[in-house]
């Protein structure tokens, strides 16, 4: 079951990368684009109950990243594994589960620091650069949030449910 | 539970470590890996594109009456452009039959390509192409979209290359001022297009255009890049640079063609 639910967290980690390679890379705005897998890891930081498959599914970016994208490891293991790491030690130590709005402040602290470090790397320190770093915290904090209560919904459904049972 | 925790953490940064620090490792499953999701990928890029192309269409609605008006003034403009090439090509086969000049064209064949993959992260100006090795494509073949160039191919796999855009700061390419014929590199860059090296005592006129100049042999000249921006150093030193206006605009690109040698 350990072993499914592992193999799962990687295929749907792959599943994520190719889409932000593939489908999503087309839907930019000035630049930017949606990325469903940051996006995904992060939830997973905020919900994992273990506290550690968030592991799993970061590392698992990691590698895809590095095989898809001409970027070199170090922006790809800060930004895949080094950020929800941060997260998830927050959660553990501090803040045990962010509420909607407190969700909005980790997804506009990871988004900046995602493409801010891109930004840093890549020295585009230009108004180009810094209008798409902007779309980028913007698209996905908002798309964050929205899946974030979608996931809140969708588990609290779930334990009524299970209450009611 | 735990033990499985730590073979599948440990399996995987292992991958991690031998991807990151063996090139021809990483080359073989980069390569591999488009091989196989090559397909999904063109079919993903496309629904990405289509779903794109319709939001656009949505936004845009209310433009395309003043579009339709502008495209039909081009095109009349286009027609009229078009007989007077007509009569040029005319004349310029006369005088090369007149000079003796009638080698073979130096155009090559233009080989379509669809972009199947663009780079995930914003900043880096590179995309993978549906066109490799298979279809006679070779490394330095320059990228062209309406007839300007866009970019030149990377690196070249069996059924996919990689393509870096002029406007890349990994993007060199020579090029020559049309009119006064000087001579000078096109780099890309965070600032933008510029046009380096060009010699301090050249009279550039406003708007000229920057076509290749062939040198270096990676590709072929007369290939337009671009506008003549700018002067941007000072013409008091040995050569002097100027900002390039694209003509294309590089974020919508998605069907282009590259140049078989």
């Amino acid at each position: 079951m350990i072993y499914f639910k592992y193999s799962t967290l990687i295929i749907v980690s792959f599943i994520l990368s190719f889409l932000d390679i593939s489908f999503f890379s087309f839907l930019g705005v000035y630049g930017a684009t949606i990325l469903s897998s940051f996006i995904f890891v992060i939830i997973y930081s905020f919900a994992d109950k273990t506290k550690k498959d968030y592991l799993i599914i970061s590392l698992s970016l990691v590698l895809f990243f590095s095989i898809f994208s001409s970027l070199p490891l170090f922006p790809i293991l800060f930004n895949f594994f080094l950020i929800p790491s941060v997260i998830t030690y927050i959660r553990k130590y501090y803040l045990p589960e962010p509420s909607l709005i407190v969700s909005i402040i980790y997804f506009l602290l990871a988004t900046l620091l995602f493409e801010g470090l891109l930004l840093i790397y890549d020295k585009a320190w230009n108004s180009a650069g810094f209008l798409t770093f902007s779309w980028f915290i913007f698209i996905n904090t908002l798309l964050g949030l929205f899946a974030y209560a979608f996931y809140l919904k969708i588990r609290k459904r779930f334990k009524t449910f299970e209450i009611k049972l | 539970m735990k033990k499985s925790y730590i073979f599948f953490v440990l399996l995987i940064a292992t991958l991690i470590l031998v991807v990151s620090f063996s090139s021809p490792v990483k080359s073989h499953l980069t390569s591999g890996s488009y091989t196989i999701f090559g397909r999904g990928l063109t079919v993903f890029s496309d629904l990405g594109k289509s779903f794109k192309d319709k939001i656009t269409f949505i936004f845009h609605i209310s433009d395309l009456k003043e579009q339709n008006n502008e495209l039909t003034n081009k095109i009349t403009q286009f027609q009229v452009d078009q007989s007077q090439i007509n009569e040029l090509e005319i004349e310029n086969s006369l005088l090369e039959k007149e000079l003796g000049f009638m080698g073979q064209s130096e155009k090559g064949t233009l080989i379509p390509a669809k972009i199947i993959e663009r780079e995930p992260t914003s900043f880096l100006d590179y995309f993978i192409v549906d066109k490799g090795k298979n279809d006679n494509i070779v490394d330095g073949s320059a990228v062209i979209y309406n007839g300007v160039l866009v970019g030149q191919i990377k690196e070249v796999f069996d059924d996919h290359s990689k393509v870096v855009l002029i406007t890349s700061k990994d993007s060199i390419v020579q090029v020559a001022l049309q009119d006064c014929r000087a001579k000078g590199i096109l780099k890309g860059g965070i600032n933008g297009l510029f046009m380096e090296n060009i010699v301090s005592d050249t009279d550039i006129k406003a708007d000229e255009y920057i076509i290749t100049s062939g040198l270096g042999g990676k590709m072929r000249a007369g290939i337009l890049v671009g506008k003549a921006g700018k002067i941007q150093s000072n013409s008091s030193g040995i050569f002097k640079s100027i900002g390039v206006e694209p003509i294309v605009d590089l974020s919508t690109l998605e069907l282009i063609f590259i140049e078989k040698k």
